[in-house]
């Protein structure tokens, strides 16, 4: 079946598109008793596993374990933009209070039986993405006009020389002409973000800076860490008291500082060199224009020869 | 790439170090058991947290301090312009060809009628 499927795809690759066989039924119906099943199940699991967390939080504290991991995500937040790949955009992609101890997911627990659930939920994510999937009729579209354009050049080519100009040399040289322009504005545009880069980060840490002046964003975050190493210091000092109360103190100014720097100018401005850091990386990405300029070169000489 | 740039990447190189020290320094108090090993771990990670901090603000400030060097809004302002300049000549180019394309239709057209 999948054979035969693989098969008539490719015998009609300059045709149709191929598609998945259809399963559209069976997935609806799969959707619809998953959502039926959710929508009751899920409010209650949330609120048991809440429950099962703080148990099992509040079981650490009496034995003086760390509870929660450094806001290393959070403090390095307000340590301005940095290039893609290092530490330091790495550590500031996230501000989540990181529990060290959590609930250990057994069979029977609220955490368990969410964990079924969600898998279920990812499953047909991916099951319907596979099924409605659009990208294959798109390649195969291309890809047919792609060795359409190297037939005509290539019965161009082997036409030999004569007065009249055929049908088959002007229709893909249009084309080509469509495309060649195409790649030299994707090459402009890819020039125009590489040199706006550096400078476009210069900008946003001049901006967080200036915005900093009135937020304090950067001292709230060091007020951030300080609870947490008052926190970690009560830990080594051995009264389970202390170290709870601590804890305590610890969750409120993460509370304060996430609300904080989610309404501050500094999170919209980061959120802005994120958004430039994969604009910066799609236009160097594969498909660059240079290649593709490569291509219609060869192109160009093929019909020509 | 103008003198503020690289002093950027300076403050940038020494965060990174500082940042990835602390995250070790965490990892390795974390696995200690030995609560005076453990205090010491941390003190020297507070102590790097201390500076990065301090470093921090002192990039603040001279980032709102006024420079003599080119400010990076017209660097960024230049780029714009020469990438709306190469816009234009592309826009001409792209009629000079469409134009030519347009000839070379005709010119079939013609050698179709005389045939």
């Amino acid at each position: 079946m999948l054979r035969h499927h693989l098969l008539s795809c490719s015998v009609v690759i300059s045709a149709a598109a191929c598609t998945a066989p259809g399963i559209d039924t069976g997935l609806d119906a799969f959707s619809e008793g998953l959502t039926a099943v959710e929508k009751p199940l899920s409010p209650m699991l949330d609120q048991r596993i809440t429950q099962e967390e703080r148990q099992t939080r509040e079981t650490a504290i009496s034995e003086l374990a760390l509870v929660y991991a450094a806001p290393t995500g959070c403090e390095t937040l307000v340590f301005g933009p940095a290039e893609a790949g290092t530490f330091l955009d790495k550590a500031a992609s996230a501000c989540v209070l990181e529990p060290r101890v959590t609930a250990p997911v057994t069979r029977g627990s609220a955490k368990y039986a969410a964990d079924g659930l969600a898998a279920m939920s990812q499953y047909l994510a991916v099951v319907q993405d596979i099924a409605q999937s659009d990208v294959s009729p798109e390649t195969s579209a291309n890809f047919s006009g792609f060795l359409g354009s190297l037939n005509s050049f290539a019965a161009v080519a082997n036409a030999g020389s004569g007065p009249v100009i055929s049908d088959a040399r002007i229709a893909p040289l249009s084309s080509l002409i469509g495309r060649a322009v195409e790649a030299r504005r994707a090459q402009i545009l890819r020039r125009l973000v590489n040199a706006a880069h550096p400078e476009i980060k210069m900008i946003i840490a001049e901006l967080i800076a200036y915005v900093d002046q009135s937020s304090q964003i950067t001292a709230q975050a060091q007020a951030l860490g300080d609870a947490y190493e008052r926190m970690t210091t009560a830990q080594d000092n051995g009264s389970a008291q202390q170290y709870r109360a601590a804890v305590r103190a610890y969750e409120a100014e993460f509370a304060s500082y996430r609300t904080s720097f989610n309404k501050s100018d500094t999170a919209r401005l980061m959120a802005l060199w994120k958004a430039h850091q994969l604009l910066h990386a799609q236009v160097n990405g594969p498909g660059d224009p240079e290649a593709l300029i490569a291509l219609l070169e060869d192109l160009k000489a093929l019909s020509d020869a | 790439m103008s003198k503020d740039i690289r002093k950027l990447k300076t403050y940038e190189d020494l965060y990174n170090l500082g940042w990835a020290a602390i995250g070790k320094l965490d990892d390795r108090a974390n696995e200690e058991t030995d609560v005076t090993k453990r205090r010491a771990l941390r003190a020297k990670r507070s102590e790097i947290r201390d500076f990065m901090y301090e470093l921090r603000n002192a990039q603040l400030v001279e980032l709102t301090t006024p420079t003599t060097a080119k400010p990076a809004g017209e660097q960024l302002r230049d780029a714009v312009k020469k990438a709306k300049r190469e816009m234009r000549k592309l826009e001409d180019l792209a009629t000079a060809l469409k134009a030519a394309t347009d000839l070379l239709n005709m010119a079939q057209r013609l050698v179709k009628l005389v045939l």
